[in-house]
């Protein structure tokens, strides 16, 4: 299984594949949850297409990042049955894995003095 | 609340979209399609209630680029999947024929005479190891594509290994028979190739991971056979029938059959890829 293999293996994580990761963190959502999570995690800033989500949706769900939970209606939205996915052990370890690397890469950005300065 | 003149065009635009996912690839299209479409719309509205006919606009024109740039990738990883999929299935048929080329090369080893070159039909079976590696290169990359998820690091290495010793083996062979002394590049290619078919033999046989006949690898590669038959060979030197190469040649092609035929007797319907991990 994809899951004994280490989270280092699969870094880096692409933007879309580290946003869903993200967006999925604090509970089971459908595409359309995700897509406005994303939204307001970035403040609009990442703008993902349904094929880039749903092409980052199976490739992820083939990694064991993520997993289907069961299809339920949504009430708020409408009676539809949409597909609901959330974030696996593995996942979130992967996710950590990479916040980890972005810190230390974010860290060398900062001892470069790269940010906050003028060219 | 959106007018029901604005809720026709989005209505359409749901319709047009609909059509175009057509673009995709069929297992794609037939997992993803509806909730692609479901998205579509539900991101129209949302487009429409922030930013008006605009706000749509911008919205379709950022759709229709994430659409053919999707339809692109998925395209090409479907067409990558079916190619590692029928070298999995195809790995058995190109070890018998990488198998039978072996077996027709050791024939050169036969020539009466130096063998510093080679002439007539010991020339065209000296040839036949190009097309041997080669098939073997491939059913190798077939076997690691099939048994990935099955077998350790350990065997993932020893199997790399003996892959890209095959295909230094075969390049340089090639570039020797062309006129490039690459002879030297050709032995390391073949120690290295050896040495991984060995251990993978080893550690094949021992985790039974064959269906049946887990020497099988074995048989081709025992190292310790090789290199007595090598000694045994050097010592006739290049001068007359090298029996200890042909033996060495023959009883290689002879493994890499049989383990073809091990691998293919396993119905191709029960072939499953296990690329992902």
């Amino acid at each position: 299984m994809a899951t004994t293999i280490p989270p280092e293996g699969k870094l880096p994580l692409t933007p879309a594949v580290f946003h869903i990761l993200l967006a999925l963190t604090d509970g089971e959502k459908h595409g359309y949850g995700i897509m406005q999570e994303v939204l307001r995690l970035t403040d609009g800033e990442m703008k993902m297409g349904p094929g880039t989500l749903y092409g980052s949706i199976k490739r992820m769900l083939e990694a064991g990042l993520i997993e289907e939970s069961e299809e339920r209606p949504d009430p708020q939205l409408d009676d539809e049955r949409r597909r609901y996915y959330r974030i696996t052990a593995f996942g979130e370890r992967t996710a950590r894995a990479e916040a980890r690397r972005m810190a230390t890469l974010l860290n060398a950005v900062q001892t470069k003095r790269l940010m906050g300065g003028t060219t | 609340m959106i007018p029901p003149t604005q809720m026709k065009w989005i209505a359409r635009s749901e319709q047009v979209y609909a059509m175009l996912l057509a673009l995709y690839p069929a297992p794609f299209r037939n997992e993803y399609g509806h909730s692609m479409r479901q998205l579509f719309r539900d991101q129209c509205h949302g487009a429409y209630s922030s930013g008006g006919s605009i706000g749509l606009a911008g919205w379709w024109a950022s759709t229709l680029f994430d659409l053919i740039e999707t339809v692109l990738i998925e395209r090409r990883k479907l067409e990558f999947s079916m190619w590692q999929s029928r070298l999995v299935q195809w790995a058995g048929w190109l070890f018998i024929f990488g198998g039978i080329f072996f077996a027709v090369s050791s024939i050169s080893q036969l020539q009466p005479g130096s063998h510093y070159t080679f002439t007539g039909i010991y020339q065209l079976a000296i040839y036949a190891l190009v097309p041997g590696m080669t098939f073997i290169a491939l059913g190798l990359l077939g076997i690691l594509l099939r048994f990935n998820v099955q077998i350790n690091l350990f065997g993932r290495l020893s199997l790399f290994t003996a892959l890209i010793g095959a295909v230094v083996m075969a390049f340089s062979w090639l570039l020797t028979l062309l006129g490039n002394d690459s002879y030297r590049i050709f032995l390391i290619g073949w120690l290295i190739h050896i040495a991984g078919h060995s251990v993978f033999g080893g550690f094949a046989t021992v985790t039974h991971l064959l269906p049946r006949w887990n020497f099988a690898l074995l048989i081709g590669s025992a190292l310790p056979l090789t290199l007595v038959i090598l000694s045994f060979s050097r010592q006739q030197e290049s001068l007359g029938t090298d029996w200890g190469a042909f033996l060495m040649l023959l009883l290689i092609g002879v493994g890499w059959m049989w383990t073809g035929l091990t691998l293919q007797n396993r119905t191709t319907s029960s072939v499953q890829l296990m690329t992902t991990g």
